[in-house]
């Protein structure tokens, strides 16, 4: 173990950052613990189940596989950025509502980031498109078909 | 369209929201000031006495404040209810002496963070000497390998169920189908794993826990253990659960994490990783065989049913699950339906 501390400058939901990491800290655990963005999950730390997913500049990415480090000068978004600016949920958060999209909530953020990452490349996705696009993050609740709806719905919302 | 209020309308969920808008309050968001951070050291053998545990080196990493093994900590706590009459048969979240599944937790370290804690725990050496194990259930029966020695064999539990007058169906039966039936282990898997956070209050002598839990006599069964009064325990049940089916009955997480925020006076975080949940809970079905017999005559295809079936709950056995390498006589456990009750009078 390294006690060396390394600079970090990220843009953190629309706001600069700036922070003294360990270079074995996760992105996850510097978002949750240090920032106490604790919207975004810890689920299997390795990559599998797509809670902790976050977007990088627009992209969704796993934060547990990335390291705080990473991120520096770069723009990562978490489930609270995906707000209004007002606090109120955005269309898709609204439709993950509607459509009963979740149950338990753990994997939802996840799950939101990379439905929102799909929606901002491609507005008007295929169902195909959707199954894929959110085929990287696991839900134990709902069987998939009402997270595929909500995405479905935000996407005829929008314009 | 309905002509009812609720029903047949689509409602929204009053949770959703703050789930949608990362504002959730599961366990892992709980933060209290001055909180330690607990790992687990497990034993990668599923049956074998353990010889010596040296903890020196754990204990002089960065960062850390304890190395509790078995030994101090089954000297202060009771054992775990496990739900049979089998008061031998005992079960603490520490190893003492044996350990008798993979995954069994030996020694929790505690740190200013998991991952000095994590750090830590992989300084502690245990020195195992395996011993025979055994997995399945007839041949645990067969008692060649005691898994609790004390108890003097392998059968917890052994009980007779019978609904409705099967020994007759079965004289009169025209034919009998007999057949055997197995199924394994087996576990839900959470995407939130369980975790607990404990805060014991010297002055007023009270016990908060936060936890992703929603088993039944959850307080009760910690605070006996912890040789507490009941009403010493108080849960918040506010905190968010992130999935559970069935599998979220952190007990011995709990005790654990209790009575380490006890001994050190600080708030204790012990939060699964997925290989802890995957290996160190043992809330998970049991693995089961059975031998099936089904009478019928030419007018009653299924007169009533008979099982025989034989389960192990694993090496401990916990509160509600009541067989562990049991089983009835063949000849003796007869089930009868309702259903086939009602088929007979027709």
């Amino acid at each position: 173990m390294s006690a060396t501390l390394h600079p970090i400058e990220v843009e953190v939901n629309g706001k600069k950052r700036s922070s003294q990491v360990p270079a074995r800290l996760s992105l996850v655990d510097w978002l949750r613990d240090e920032l106490r963005l604790t919207g975004t999950h810890v689920g299997c730390e390795h990559g599998v189940c797509g809670a902790c997913s976050v977007m990088l500049d627009g992209e969704a990415v796993r934060a547990c596989l990335m390291y705080a480090v990473q991120a520096h000068g770069h723009r990562v978004t978490t489930v609270e950025g995906l707000t209004k600016p007002d606090g109120g949920m955005s269309p898709l958060q609204d439709a993950f509502c509607e459509t009963h999209g979740l149950q338990c909530g753990y994997c939802t953020p996840g799950m939101l980031i990379a439905a929102q990452a799909l929606l901002d490349a491609n507005p008007r996705p295929t169902e195909n498109e959707i199954r894929e696009a959110i085929g990287g993050n696991l839900c134990r609740c709902t069987g998939y078909q009402q997270i595929v709806d909500a995405v479905r719905l935000a996407a005829s919302l929008v314009k | 369209m309905s002509a009812y209020r609720y029903i047949g309308k689509g409602r929204r969920a009053k949770e959703h929201p703050r789930f949608v808008t990362g504002r959730g309050r599961y366990v892992a968001d709980i933060s209290l000031l001055g909180m330690k951070h607990i790992a687990l050291v497990a034993s990668p053998h599923a049956s074998a006495r353990i010889a010596a545990i040296r903890v020196d080196a754990a204990l002089a990493a960065p960062g850390v404040h304890h190395v509790l093994t078995g030994e101090e900590f089954c000297a202060h706590t009771d054992s775990l209810q496990i739900g049979v009459d089998a008061p031998k048969v005992t079960r603490w979240a520490l190893a003492r002496g044996v350990v008798r599944y993979a995954g069994e937790w030996v020694a929790a370290v505690v740190a200013d963070s998991r991952a000095l804690a994590e750090d830590a725990a992989e300084l502690v050496e245990v020195d195992y000497q395996p011993l025979p194990q055994v997995v399945d259930p007839e041949e645990a029966l067969e008692g060649r390998i005691l898994v609790h020695p004390e108890h003097g064999s392998n059968i917890l539990y052994r009980r007779k169920f019978v609904w409705g007058p099967v020994e007759e169906a079965f004289a009169g039966a025209d034919h009998r189908l007999s057949f055997r039936a197995s199924w394994g282990r087996s576990a839900t898997v959470p995407i939130e794993t369980f975790g607990v956070v404990a805060s014991w209050d010297a002055g007023t002598q009270i016990l908060d826990i936060w936890a992703s839990i929603q088993m039944p006599k959850y307080p009760d069964q910690t605070a006996r253990a912890l040789r507490l009064p009941g009403n010493a325990v108080r849960v918040h049940y506010d905190v968010d659960v992130g999935g559970s089916y069935g599998v979220k009955r952190g007990i011995k997480h709990t005790v654990l994490a209790a009575y380490l925020a006890r001994r050190l006076g600080a708030p204790m975080r012990l939060i699964e990783d997925r290989l802890e949940n995957m290996r160190g809970g043992d809330m998970q079905g049991r693995t089961a065989c059975s031998t099936c017999r089904r009478p019928s005559t030419a007018t009653e295809r299924f007169a009533a049913c008979a099982f025989a079936p034989s389960t192990t709950s694993g090496p401990t056995p916990v509160a509600r699950r009541c067989s562990s390498a049991s089983r009835s006589a063949p000849s003796a456990a007869l089930t009868a339906s309702p259903r086939s009750s009602t088929s007979r009078s027709r």
